[in-house]
């Protein structure tokens, strides 16, 4: 701490710089009193109350769970969703430390935070939908389901997270000015890059290996033995356009960080961006359709549902592969954050189709979600909103910290 | 289908083109995304 | 079936349990994929009246609760709407449309199959279902988490769940009466208490020959099929009917793969991705530091030409 020029006359000083930003304290907290601060205080208390509901008297007070439908909105949603739009870490990290794509390093480390923040999060939706969450260590010390692919979810979700950790800690080791801890994490990144790259390709297709034990339950043009597969590439096509939605993003809101960043710049990441993510988005599209020919259900395409998978795949698929493509030749950033939107909106479609939509599709009676289940989501969405908001603002995430200069 | 046999090779034979065909297509799309407009 | 017919074969599953059992251990010897020593139920759809006394018997031998009284069983409005098991009821019957117009409906009971590979089994995290020597397959709720994905994967709609308990909510199905069948002479609740002897406990492959005599000497009584002989990769629970499977409310889709197959691909390709992703991404990491080391050296050799891309 003796380092830094601005020295602390105290521990009190310091602790008001890292909490308060610096400011006094009665400044900073009249600087709260924002209309989105407000709507966020709503929504989280809100949030609390139904979480006191569900943890005193139980899911059947909580959301419209049946026997029939066993996961609903926060299995559907903030698991697997979740999951999938927290796959910008894993992607970028490879893109800059493993192939070599330096120019994308000022989107490593937001990818890595919304990654890290994402899983987390996502285990606290869990927490919700578990009868017992107080029992969610069980499956990593207590008693090992081997065969269950849910097993694989549960250790690679804790060692993700824990790998997330470790590779946003420079950004942590850089706030608090600990030089040592950050070097010494420093040379963890590429293992740890590496590892990240290999327990996300586990998960995420094990979210969809999941299903293979329902092949009666979900229809029959979702379910492919390729679960697995789909879901691994479509994690990819979400975390690139994650990525791209939250820098369009972060560079409205967090402005005065990014002052300093060359727009044209961030135009060209974007961009780029946008065209691997239409390589993807084309490939995924050809396998779906691989999928249809291995089941052989051509006719039901003409069903119902049948024309719900055509809208999934050619509105939410296949259309967004050529915007993104149309705008990298038009070299127009605003068309690829447009698409972003679009695609993930796609992603969380696919994800909520497999899971819920044609979830026991063969039954008459359909679930959805009480609203108490949509607002436990929108709380932990506005909490993870709210930390990643809180991070930012005082660890070098979209800006450098001038004391640690590029170590990329 | 008189056989299983004669069914997976039914099956396949459209799956390898159906592959073939994506692969030409990709081309196709790789060189329609990289030409620069404007 | 002769009453005494039917005594003996019970005589013989409580022999065949203690038998089995009588000499065990504590703990569980491994299981083998199919024993012999399997115990199993068949139910003969064609003699089964619907009057319930099953479900009564369930519940007061489960201690579920709602029980009411046996007489309650007699309200034939229940079989109004086609009802499944949930965390009151371990089994249930529904009424179908008889064989022939104007002849008896015909009623079915429903209840876990006790498959020979559970997909619940497979399915678990925490491995709380199992798969006895005896035959039924058991939930441990001591280390179930509540996360369902036993209710998924379950191709019978079997498991339900108290979701309306908040500290100690658990899985609820049909246990064959372990307890029971594990003592001298003891049968599960269903069984005794029907009237019609609808329901035989025995050994699984004695089953198998008894339901192969009733259809080979009824011609035209049963449909030609043992439902349970292969489904799911083979259950305990066995059906024989008079009218097929699909208009009696069973999945005619569960082929006879074993579920557990249907995740040992995936499974068996985690160790591949775990040996083969990091020589293929330190590869890349090795090939792209070469190529920053030789862009380095270049720009060493040379004075660095202004390029319009930063």
């Amino acid at each position: 701490m003796a380092e830094y020029p601005g020295k602390y006359t105290d521990w009190q000083a310091w602790l008001a710089d890292k909490l308060f930003m610096g400011l006094p304290f009665g400044q900073y907290v009249r600087g709260l009193i924002t209309p989105f601060n407000f709507i966020a205080l709503i929504i989280v208390c809100v949030g609390v109350a139904l979480a006191w509901i569900r943890f005193t008297q139980g899911l059947a007070a909580t959301t419209n769970l049946t026997n029939d439908y066993p996961w609903g909105l926060w299995i559907g949603f903030d698991v697997l969703c979740g999951v999938a739009l927290a796959a910008g870490g894993f992607v970028l990290a490879s893109t800059v430390h493993l192939f070599g794509l330096r120019d994308y390093y000022p989107l490593v480390r937001p990818a890595i935070l919304t990654g890290f923040l994402g899983y987390f999060f996502v285990v606290v939706g869990l927490c919700f939908d578990l009868g017992r969450p107080w029992r969610l260590p069980y499956p990593m010390a207590v008693s090992f389901g081997v065969t269950s692919v849910m097993f694989l979810v549960g250790w690679h979700v804790a060692l993700y997270l824990t790998v997330q950790f470790l590779e946003f800690c420079p950004a942590i080791f850089e706030w608090l000015n600990t030089k040592k801890l950050r070097k010494w994490v420093g040379y963890l990144t590429i293992g740890a890059t590496v590892f990240g790259v290999i327990l996300s390709t586990l998960h995420q297709s094990a979210l969809g290996a999941l299903f293979l034990l329902a092949p009666g339950k979900v229809h029959p043009l979702w379910y492919t033995p390729w679960i697995p597969v789909f879901f691994f590439i479509s994690a990819i096509i979400a975390g690139l356009s994650m990525v791209i939605f939250e820098s369009m993003l972060s560079h409205r809101v967090f402005h005065s960080q990014v002052k300093d960043h060359d727009p044209a710049h961030v135009e060209r990441l974007v961009i780029g961006l946008g065209k691997a993510a239409s390589v993807v988005l084309f490939t995924y599209f050809c396998l779906k359709w691989l999928g249809v020919a291995h089941g052989q259900h051509w006719d039901l395409l003409f069903t119902p549902y049948g024309y719900w998978f055509l809208l999934e795949v050619f509105g939410f698929v296949l259309l967004p592969c050529f915007l993104y493509a149309h705008a990298v030749r038009k070299r127009s950033a605003r068309l690829v954050q447009f698409t972003s939107v679009l695609t993930v909106l796609g992603i969380v479609l696919n994800r909520l189709n497999v899971s819920i939509i044609t979830f026991q599709w063969n039954l008459d009676e359909r679930y959805f979600p009480r609203w108490s289940e949509f607002a436990v989501t929108i709380f932990i969405v506005t909490v993870g909103l709210l930390t990643f908001r809180w991070i930012v603002n005082r660890m070098p995430v979209l800006r450098d910290d001038p004391r640690y200069p590029a170590a990329h | 289908m008189q056989t299983l046999h004669e069914y997976m090779m039914a099956t396949k034979s459209v799956e390898y083109l159906m592959a073939v065909i994506f692969l030409g297509a990709f081309i196709l799309f790789w060189r329609f995304a990289s030409r620069k407009e404007g | 079936m002769s009453t005494s017919r039917r005594d003996f074969l019970n005589l013989a599953a409580a022999v065949g349990v203690v038998g089995v059992t009588g000499t065990r251990r504590a703990h569980a010897e491994p299981v083998r994929r199919v024993s012999e020593d399997w115990m199993g139920m068949l139910t003969d759809l064609t003699l089964c009246v619907g009057c319930r006394k099953c479900e009564w018997a369930c519940k007061d031998a489960n201690e579920l609760p709602n029980k009411g009284l046996l007489e309650d069983y007699e309200d034939t409005s229940v079989f109004e709407r086609k009802r499944r098991m949930d965390a009151e009821n371990f089994t249930v019957v529904n009424r179908y449309p008889p064989v022939e117009p104007g002849g008896n409906p015909v009623d079915v009971k429903k209840q876990c199959m006790h498959c020979f590979e559970p997909a619940c089994a497979s399915a678990c995290l925490v491995a709380a279902f199992r798969k006895t020597p005896e035959g039924p397959v058991l939930y441990n709720e001591n280390v179930c988490i509540g996360c369902r994905y036993c209710m998924i994967a379950c191709p019978f709609h079997v498991p339900a769940y108290t979701y309306d308990d908040p500290y100690t909510p658990k899985v609820m199905k049909c246990t064959m009466c372990f307890e029971r069948i594990m003592q001298e002479g003891g049968v599960p609740a269903c069984a005794k208490i029907c009237p019609e002897e609808a329901i035989t406990f025995a050994k699984r492959s004695d089953l198998i020959t008894l339901a192969r005599e009733k259809i080979t000497h009824n011609p035209g009584k049963y449909v030609e099929h043992i439902y349970g002989e292969y489904e799911a990769g083979g259950t305990c629970w066995l059906y024989i009917s008079p009218k097929p499977f699909e208009e009696l409310g069973f999945r005619a889709d569960v082929s006879a793969t074993p579920y557990p197959e249907l995740t040992k691909g995936f499974l068996s390709s985690v160790p591949l991705v775990l040996t083969i992703w990091p020589a293929l991404l330190m590869g890349a990491y090795a090939f792209t530091k070469r190529r920053e080391e030789l862009a380095k050296s270049v720009e060493a050799k040379q004075p660095p030409t202004r390029s319009e891309e930063g």
